[in-house]
């Protein structure tokens, strides 16, 4: 779904960014301008701005709108005096990563990479790093779909070298 | 496919950032790649503490050793490693507890060159000096023993000249080193240094002057000081934002306080936003000329005069927020048309308060005992107040007094009464209600922190704080073993309950829920039937939403509750975050 333009948002200049399987996105110039990659894509190139398209290889139009929607509302809050109660960015946040599979999660993480915004991607990389805390080795690779490529020797030697760390630890 | 095999190096370093340095350490059991990250992760994080081994015989963590040998080839084995990664260190942090400075000074030295030359952005060192011998004493001599060796200097390690040259450090934390020696000769050459924090580290007057004179971008200035320094003296700091001076962090480490403690400080930082001073208790003089930017001010534990106190508060014409905290001040008056929020806390001299700031957003107030006999602050502001009776009144009177404080003419946001006084005597409601009647004081919420108190004595404190106000909001802080279960059956047996105000609240907050003993902790199932009756009565009358909080440690007995019933949520502690700033680059 893309974003609706209003009519009385005439005034807002608008830009028109592609997603990977081709779906248009029209976006508020500010918003887009919250993503490094389409700000470089029009530096010393401001005469064809308006009309131009720009295309975001890297991301799949099922994430465009929940990314916009962070572009949007964090962009508020950082502009907002006094600045927001943080209950209520807290609030955003967790809405925004509530249904979110896991698969999805490390998805946007490449888009955020790819668009170069450093807010969502450090956002992002914290919450995959709040699912795996206090997980098991096992949990650690499923979620990122990592191939144990040692010999059960090698681990335990890995393991005996670093054994501090597995102190205390429940395996499973 | 390999999920996270599409991920650059970077973003997972970015992940692993956030975890908890075992929980990093952890990854590199994952896979090879992983256990090749492993070794360029630019936060290396060195701490003695997961080196401590379990005393098999009693099972406790009281008294721990540590095998410090094998943290020492850990670190060295870690440090060597990342080297031939070669990247650049983002953070770097040591800390240990050593026998003898001395005795480890060639492998720091090793260390600290090492993150020196690896570029190293923030160092944060702490090398404690503790004495073995103190393990085989018992009791109090330990203590004794401790003592002594941490405040001599001459067994403290002694930082190498090298660290000096440390131009890419932006942060830099010291903590236990002796700094009076090896710096006296060194040239500084901290170019890039924003953020500086010494805490009860060795340093004499000069040394201080050094440090903020070859610092020219030093914004952040933490001095936790212990030494033969009886002036700070901060000048030609021009980019400093913040400063702190904590006496409280020095007073461990130093044996003898009377020589010791700071007796002036001078201050000329034009650039200044926040300062703090906090537990100098020999200070004399505050001087502070140029610091007409303050916006921040907090002064604790200062035996600072009526008059000097007014004098200095002139000095920042666009303060925005003060604190005054245990100070022995008479009385506080002041006229400000910037000043947005006002804490006056726990100062017990205190007996005038005049303010005149229209802009003043929130006012904090706390007090032992009696409250101050003249207050006069703007009216439309928020009101904060903590009170609790002091040891030498009965609570009786001293109920009646707050009674009497709370008929100000100000709306009360919060209002916070800590009661921990056992043998409630003289305490009954109809001898409260005798005096004059009035109705009960609507407050918007109300926090009763309960301490030593007997749960048969929740009651008649409920009702008769319920007697004197009436809030929006009831939450309760239960400590050292209190029981949740017993409030909550007090709370139901209170007569006052229908003086609630409409759409009020019920929050319970319990921060040992997990350390109840196994009579007092009632089975899941009869804590969530009671919580269940307390919602239904207090919808009765008309409060309609009962509040469970605890702290993350404590687990178990309440998760169940959170589901139950949907006027009942459950808070938890949010972990400790590590952050990565900026990415991994190349040398």
């Amino acid at each position: 779904m893309a974003s609706s333009s209003s009519s009385s948002s005439t005034q807002v200049k608008k830009i028109t960014l592609k997603a990977a399987d081709g779906k248009h996105f029209e976006v508020e110039e500010p918003v887009a301008m919250e993503m490094e990659t389409v700000k470089s894509f029009f530096v010393g190139n401001e005469d064809a701005m308006k009309d131009m398209v720009v295309p975001l290889l890297n991301v799949s139009s099922e994430h465009m709108p929940a990314i916009l929607d962070f572009y949007r509302n964090h962009s508020e809050f950082r502009k907002r005096t006094p600045p927001p109660p943080a209950e209520e960015v807290k609030a955003f946040n967790e809405a925004f990563l509530e249904n979110k599979s896991d698969e999805q999660l490390m998805e946007m993480i490449m888009a955020a990479n790819f668009l170069n915004t450093k807010e969502l991607l450090n956002f992002l990389t914290e919450a995959a790093a709040n699912r795996i805390k206090n997980k098991s080795v096992e949990y650690v690779r499923a979620f990122f779909g990592i191939e144990n490529d040692f010999t059960p020797e090698e681990e335990a030697r890995i393991r005996a070298e670093n054994e501090w760390a597995f102190d205390g630890l429940d395996e499973d | 496919m390999d999920r996270i095999s599409e991920l650059p190096d970077f973003i997972i370093h970015h992940i692993i950032s956030y975890l908890s340095t075992q929980e990093a350490t952890r990854t590199c059991v994952l896979s090879k790649r992983w256990n090749h990250l492993q070794t360029s992760f630019p936060i290396l994080d060195f701490d003695l503490i997961y080196f401590a081994e379990k005393d098999l015989t009693t099972g406790t963590t009281e008294r721990k050793t540590y095998n410090i040998n094998k943290f020492i080839r850990f670190v060295d084995a870690s440090l060597q490693r990342f080297c031939e990664a070669k990247v650049s260190l983002q953070k770097f942090r040591l800390s240990m507890e050593v026998f003898d400075g001395e005795g480890v000074a060639s492998l720091l030295e090793k260390w600290v060159e090492l993150a020196v030359s690896n570029e190293v952005k923030e160092l944060d060192l702490n090398v404690q000096t503790t004495d073995n011998r103190a393990h085989s004493l018992p009791g109090t001599m330990v203590e004794e023993l401790d003592f002594n060796v941490r405040t001599n200097k001459d067994r403290m390690y002694t930082l190498p000249g090298t660290l000096f040259s440390a131009k890419f450090v932006t942060t830099l934390k010291l903590s236990g080193c002796n700094l009076e020696q090896s710096s006296a000769h060194t040239t500084i050459r901290f170019r890039s240094l924003k953020k500086l924090v010494l805490n009860a580290v060795h340093i004499d007057e000069q040394m201080v002057s050094k440090f903020i004179s070859e610092c020219p971008l030093l914004e952040d200035l933490f001095l936790g000081i212990c030494g033969h320094c009886k002036r700070i003296r901060v000048s030609h700091a021009p980019n400093l934002k913040i400063l702190t001076v904590n006496g409280s962090s020095s007073s461990f480490c130093d044996f003898d306080l009377t020589v010791h403690d700071v007796e002036s400080i001078e201050i000329v930082a034009p650039s200044l936003q926040q300062c703090t001073v906090i537990d100098v208790d020999r200070l004399s003089v505050i001087d502070m000329v140029g610091c007409a930017d303050l916006k921040y001010f907090n002064l604790t534990g200062v035996k600072i005069l009526v008059q000097e106190f007014h004098k200095l508060i002139l000095k920042f014409p666009l303060l925005e927020k003060l604190i005054v905290k245990c100070c022995v001040l008479e009385s506080i008056s002041l006229s400000s048309n910037r000043l947005k929020e006002l804490q006056v806390l726990h100062c017990s001299h205190l007996r005038v308060i005049d303010i005149d700031a229209p802009s003043l957003l929130t006012f904090s107030y706390e007090f032992h005992g009696n409250p101050a006999t003249s207050i006069n602050v703007p009216k439309p502001c928020s009101w904060k107040v903590g009170l609790s009776p002091g040891w030498q009144y009965r609570n009786l009177i001293w109920l009646d007094s707050i009674r009497n404080f709370l008929k100000l003419p100000h709306e009360i946001e919060e209002l916070r009464i800590s009661i921990s006084v056992p043998g409630m005597d003289s305490l009954k409601l109809d001898k409260l209600k005798k005096n004059p009647p009035s109705l009960p004081r609507e407050v918007r919420n109300l926090t009763i922190a309960v301490g030593d108190v007997h749960p048969s004595n929740y009651a008649i404190w409920l009702d008769c704080l319920l007697w004197i106000c009436c809030p929006r909001i009831l939450s309760m802080k239960l400590f050292g073993g209190q029981s949740s279960i017993e409030f909550i059956r007090a709370l139901l047996r209170v007569n006052s309950v229908s003086f609630f105000a409409n759409n009020s609240t019920v929050n319970l907050c319990n921060s040992d829920v997990n350390c109840l003993p196994p009579f007092l902790a009632p089975p899941r199932s009869s804590l969530t039937a009671l919580c269940n009756g307390i919602v239904t009565e207090s919808r009765r009358s008309r409060t309609n939403l009962v509040e469970i909080c605890h702290d993350g440690a404590a687990g178990g007995l309440c998760d169940g509750i959170s589901c139950n019933h949907d006027g009942i949520t459950m808070e938890q502690n949010r972990p400790l975050r590590q952050n990565l700033d900026g990415c991994t680059t190349k040398l």
